[in-house]
């Protein structure tokens, strides 16, 4: 195992981390920013916010995957 | 230095422990959230279901994900406390360009002393070769065949010689054993824990199994007996440590 791939690893952990907490973000916003005024997120829309988020963070956290698995 | 292996492993079971929390957090958020009296009332069956097996399955995946990389960082975690324990192992023996005469000559030695060998005569013939581990571990082998290693009580005949290979190979045996665990050791299978039923419909929590729990004091004490020897080497261990482990006399 090379050297240098703890780091790596808690890294992707991080990354992990912060989608959860993200996706939990998420789940638990109960309102949205019109303009200047705060009106309410309707479940589909909380729905697609979540589907956004997750492809982005998924993309990410496979991207630094495969680069950890480069190294070895 | 101590290796801080048990330190280190146990930090890896407590965040495999805490993944644990967090996927079961996510999968009973889910059910809070699709089969309350208000969601009841708005979606069909079909689309919650759908819904709460596509959150499932999301959630297992990124639980998966860090299982196994805190497995791999977990190997990775032995693999340096190995090195920093036994650099020996890892080091390439400095081998001169007569290197090949002068094991053919001290193997002449051996066979002339053959069965009448001692310690102290193996130990004059072969005390340029002490630091080479797989040169000495040849040399053991051919000295075995004809001399006895170890006496009826199960101590070596040549603790001058191979005291040192000896105390290698005993870490080596124990770090196999650490290794063979780690292998899969976030990896098992989870078992169902509490079940909800909603709607006609049943999910489960995770939670680790039986094994698992095994395996993870296993490691734990195989990481504490090596950190001890660590210690001992080191200059570092207290009374305890040859209480505990009297062995680590020899």
């Amino acid at each position: 195992m090379p050297d240098g791939i703890i780091p790596q690893i808690d890294a992707i952990l991080l990354r992990i981390q912060a989608k959860q907490a993200d996706l939990a973000h998420i789940r638990s916003t109960k309102v949205k920013q019109r303009g200047l005024k705060q009106v309410s997120m309707s479940d589909s829309e909380r729905l697609i916010e979540l589907d956004i988020a997750r492809r982005k963070h998924d993309h990410d956290i496979s991207k630094m995957i495969e680069e950890l698995n480069l190294k070895g | 230095m101590t290796i801080e292996l048990k330190k280190k492993i146990e930090e890896l079971i407590q965040a495999h422990r805490t993944n644990n929390e967090t996927l079961n957090a996510t999968m009973k958020d889910t059910v809070e959230q699709f089969f309350s009296e208000g969601a009841i009332n708005t979606y069909k069956k079909e689309f919650v279901a759908e819904q709460v097996q596509k959150e499932f399955a999301d959630a297992r995946k990124s639980a998966e994900q860090v299982d196994a990389l805190l497995n791999r960082k977990l190997k990775a975690v032995i693999e340096a406390a190995k090195k920093a324990m036994i650099p020996e192992y890892f080091k390439k023996a400095d081998r001169s360009p007569d290197f090949g005469s002068r094991v053919s000559n001290a193997l002449q030695f051996l066979m002339i002393e053959d069965d009448e060998l001692t310690d102290e005569s193996a130990y004059l013939i072969l005390k340029d070769f002490l630091d080479d581990y797989d040169q000495m571990l040849l040399f053991k082998r051919v000295i075995g065949k004809k001399n006895a290693l170890v006496d009826s009580s199960g101590n070596t005949t040549f603790p001058r010689t191979f005291g040192q290979l000896n105390k290698m190979e005993a870490v080596l045996n124990l770090f196999n054993e650490v290794e063979t665990m780690a292998n899969n050791l976030f990896m098992h299978p989870r078992s169902e824990g509490q079940t909800y039923i909603f709607n006609n419909q049943m999910f489960a929590t995770l939670v680790d199994g039986y094994q698992e729990g095994y395996d993870e004091r296993y490691i734990l004490d195989f990481a504490e007996t090596l950190e001890r020897i660590s210690n001992k080497v080191n200059g570092e261990g207290d009374e305890t440590t040859l209480e505990k482990y009297p062995q680590l006399e020899n």
